[in-house]
Formats: structure tokens, C-alpha cells, sequence
């Protein structure tokens, strides 16, 4: 009988310290995430840079490069301007955003910053996409900031909530 | 390229609204020709049988109320899918105011233009889209060989006509034939409209004994093409620079035959620009042949040596018409 009892707490505990891990670890996620998508943008503007290449090939070769959230986001605009159903990149941008977006953890500010970019996509000149193209990399540059620190205290917080919350639980129900 | 293909191919780079009226049009019509968007203006389509306004649902109209309005947006996503969302890497053809489409069509544009030092930096706001649709008509210079090649040479020859009566459709199937000949034909194709090269790769058929320099000035292209590719011919369109003339002078005395095609209405109008009356008193060309609409599109009115005797007068045949 106590035996079962004392399994069935450390189990209520597990359980609790998992599900504060998992939650905890929603915030290195949204960093690691963000990071992503900072380094596919980046690879980007070099392709448009220096490289010249038609957006649709720029993105595939920026998605190459690291597999994640940004290379999904590139991969799947660069599939929408390819079927030549007539979307503009604004349009093949938005799409993939909010496709891909569903599996992500990002937050809607995060989101915001990405599709602000629609606008400009491949929609001007080189020096003016470079512009565009910083400037959302600056502002994702601060939310890569937020989420670290997010990330310090949030991942600890809910680790120890987690395992409180269980300690509680099985406390309460003794 | 078929007749099949250009249809899909033309309607994809053309924004959502445009595309539900050419794409309308085109499903009742082969003869397209061009296709004129000007910002604020009803659309207008080019055909050989004229131009036409047409709806939304794209019926040709003449009544200018149901016709189509195009849009700024219009302008801007057309110019948007015409270059690959790419605007960036077309800053050179922004300059020279075309590009070049998959399939050889060619996109005309026209908007406010950015100086640097009196020099076009480059253009913005484009307001005015031309969309010439490539044509390749096969045997449409079958009537014309027999005039141009006999059996020791090829005869210098100058294509004239007004604009879009069938010159370069005319000259293209001309370097085919010649080249299917046994000729080894250098094209200088200075604005991509002989061959529609799309990335240095022709889309239109010029034969297999045919090299295509694209892109390069006229009178630079074809000295450059005379040292590298040992051509038999050199091949040109819309000649009438000083420099062309030059260059074609050089051709020449390196015995190498020259083909090219001038906009001019008559061999009057030839005679009063400068560049090409002093080509024609020095006897460089050997044949004139001079297109025309009166049985259809690309009809040789003319063909005269260059002494101005008429080799074959009056109305040939019908020879451009748009196979359906």
C-alpha cells in the first residue's frame, strides 16, 4: 500500500517536472527559432546581393542552408512563386508565413516582423531590398534578445514550478 | 515553342484581373499579337486584325464602358511576375526599358526614368507595359530564300517594313532555312528578339548552324562575331546607327554575307536616313525586300536588287499568316 502510494507520487511528480520542462523549453525554442530565421534572411540578402538570382532560386539556396523554421518558410514560398498560379512574393510570402507559422512557437509580434517584409520581397531595387531586408533583421535581432532573456528565467521557472507543482499535488492529495 | 504553350505562357506572367480577360480572349483567339496595358486606360489587345478593347471576362468591345480599366496594382503586379519577383536583378533591363520572357516574348516598359550625369540610371513607376508575343512561323521565308541564296553565295539583304509587320519573324525563319542550308549564320540579337534567349539559351528555333550573341550592341556584336565564330552570314535586326554601318562594312570586306532589317516604309524612306541611304548608294545590300500587310501580315510586296530593279513586284502571296 505504501509502496503504491510513494510510486504513484514520484509519478505525479514526473509527470508535473515533464510538462513544466516542456513549457519551460517553449521559450529556448521561440530563440532558437528566431535564430533560424534571422541566419535563412541573411543567407538571403546575400543571394539578392551579391548573387543576383531570381528570388524564387535565392530562396532555395538560402533554405539550403540550415534545416529549420526559415528554411520551411523559404522552401515554400519559393514552391508557391514556382507554380506560376500568378502569386506575387508579397503574396507567396504571407502564405508560407501563415502555413508554416501553426507549428511553430513563435509569438504574433515575432510573426508581424516577417510579414512586414512581404511588402518589399524582390519589390525593389537591390540597394533598397538590402535596406528592407536589414531593418527586419534588426528588429528580429531584438526579439532574439527578449527571448534570451525569456529564455534565462522562463526555462528555470517553469523546471521549478514543475516539480513543485507535483510535490504540492501529491501533498494535497495525501 | 508551340502555339499551344504561348498561351499559358503569356497569361501566368500577367496580374489576377488581366488574366481572367487574356486568358478569355485567348481561348476564343490565336492571333495575338500584343497586349497594351497603360495605367488608367482601357486594355487593348493587338491582333492581325487590328487592335481591340476588351472586357473583364475579355469579349472584344469597342464600347469604352465595359471595357477593362487598368489599374496602378494592375501595372505593378504584372511588373512583380514578369520578373520573377525579382525587381533587383533586372536593374540592367530597367535601364533599356525590356525584358525578355521565357519563350522570347518580349516585355516593353516605360515609367519615370532616374538620371545619373544625363545617363538613364534606371526607370520607376512603370506606367506603360507593351507584351510582344514571340512568333516562330515555320517556311514563313520559304518564298524569300530562292532571292537571297543561290548556289555560290548568299546575297547581302535588307528587310524593311513598318513596325510589327512581321520583319524579325521574317528574318528568324530566314537564318533557319540558311543555316538548314549548310550556312554557318552569326546572330547578333542585340535586344533578345530573334532568338529569345532566356538566360544565353535560345527559345526560338535559328537552326543548327547558328551561334546567337545576345545582349551586345549591334556594331560591337558584329565585329566580335567575325573574329570568334568564322561565320558565313551575320544576321542582325533593325539596323541604322553610323556604327552598324561600319561594322557592316567590315563584314563584308571580310566576305561575309550580311542579312538585316530596318523600320522604313518605303525604299524612299530608306533613302532619306542617312546611315542606310549611304549603305544603299554604295550597293552594299544585293536585295531589298520590303514587307507588308496587304494580303495579311509579313507579305513580300517586294523583292529589288540593289540597283532598285524589282527582281519579283506586286503582291507575292500570303506568307505570314498566324497558323491556327
Amino acid at each position: 500500500m505504501l509502496q503504491g502510494l510513494f510510486l504513484g507520487s514520484l509519478l505525479v511528480i514526473g509527470s508535473a517536472s515533464v510538462l513544466g520542462w516542456q513549457l519551460g523549453d517553449r521559450y529556448r525554442k521561440r530563440r532558437q527559432q528566431l535564430e533560424d530565421i534571422r541566419l535563412a534572411l541573411q543567407v538571403l540578402i546575400t543571394e539578392i546581393e551579391y548573387g543576383q538570382v531570381p528570388l524564387p532560386e535565392a530562396l532555395q539556396q538560402a533554405a539550403k542552408v540550415r534545416p529549420g523554421i526559415g528554411s520551411k518558410v523559404l522552401f515554400k514560398t519559393a514552391d508557391i512563386l514556382l507554380e506560376k498560379t500568378g502569386q506575387t512574393p508579397r503574396d507567396a510570402w504571407k502564405e508560407a508565413l501563415n502555413q508554416e507559422a501553426t507549428n511553430t512557437v513563435l509569438h504574433t509580434e515575432d510573426i508581424d516582423i516577417l510579414l512586414g517584409l512581404s511588402v518589399s520581397l524582390g519589390a525593389s531595387n537591390t540597394k533598397d531590398q538590402l535596406r528592407y531586408f536589414k531593418l527586419t533583421i534588426q528588429r528580429l535581432e531584438r526579439m532574439i534578445e527578449e527571448a534570451s532573456m525569456a529564455e534565462a528565467s522562463g526555462v528555470r521557472l517553469f523546471r521549478y514550478l514543475g516539480v513543485l507543482g507535483g510535490i504540492l499535488l501529491v501533498l494535497l492529495s495525501i | 515553342m508551340s502555339v499551344h504553350t504561348f498561351k499559358e505562357e503569356v497569361v501566368s506572367y500577367l496580374a489576377n484581373r488581366l488574366r481572367k480577360s487574356i486568358g478569355g480572349f485567348l481561348e476564343r483567339n490565336d492571333d495575338l499579337i500584343e497586349i497594351r496595358l497603360r495605367v488608367n486606360q482601357p486594355l487593348l489587345v493587338r491582333t492581325i486584325r487590328g487592335d481591340t478593347l476588351l472586357t473583364l471576362s475579355g469579349e472584344e468591345t469597342a464600347n469604352l464602358a465595359r471595357a477593362y480599366i487598368v489599374s496602378v496594382a494592375d501595372l505593378e503586379e504584372t511588373i512583380q511576375l514578369v520578373s520573377k519577383g525579382s525587381l533587383y536583378a533586372l536593374e540592367e533591363e530597367f535601364k533599356r526599358g525590356f525584358i525578355t520572357l521565357e519563350g522570347g516574348h518580349r516585355v516593353g516598359m516605360v515609367g519615370r526614368v532616374i538620371l545619373e550625369n544625363g545617363q538613364i540610371r534606371t526607370m520607376r513607376d512603370i506606367s506603360f507595359i507593351n507584351i510582344r508575343i514571340a512568333r516562330e512561323i515555320r517556311g514563313v521565308a520559304l518564298e524569300l530564300l530562292p532571292y537571297v541564296l543561290n548556289s555560290y553565295s548568299v546575297a547581302n539583304t535588307l528587310i524593311f517594313s513598318s513596325p510589327g509587320m512581321g520583319k524579325t519573324t521574317m528574318l528568324r525563319d530566314l537564318i533557319r532555312l540558311l543555316a538548314e542550308q549548310g550556312k554557318t549564320v552569326a546572330v547578333v540579337d542585340e535586344r533578345y528578339e530573334l532568338s529569345g534567349s532566356y538566360r544565353g539559351v535560345p527559345m526560338l528555333n535559328l537552326g543548327m548552324r547558328t551561334d546567337v550573341l545576345s545582349g551586345c550592341p549591334k556594331a560591337e556584336g558584329i565585329i566580335l562575331m567575325l573574329r570568334t565564330m568564322n561565320p558565313d552570314i551575320i544576321a542582325t535586326d533593325e539596323i541604322g546607327r553610323e556604327d552598324d554601318a561600319i561594322a557592316i562594312q567590315e563584314a563584308l570586306n571580310a566576305g561575309v554575307s550580311v542579312i538585316a532589317t530596318a523600320h522604313a516604309n518605303s525604299l524612299k524612306e530608306i533613302e532619306e536616313r542617312p546611315v542606310l541611304a549611304n549603305l544603299l548608294k554604295r550597293k552594299y545590300f544585293q536585295r531589298l525586300v520590303r514587307l507588308g500587310d496587304s494580303r495579311g501580315l509579313g507579305t513580300i510586296e517586294a523583292v529589288t536588287d540593289g540597283f532598285g530593279k524589282e527582281l519579283r513586284g506586286g503582291k507575292i502571296r500570303v506568307t505570314g499568316s498566324i497558323p491556327r
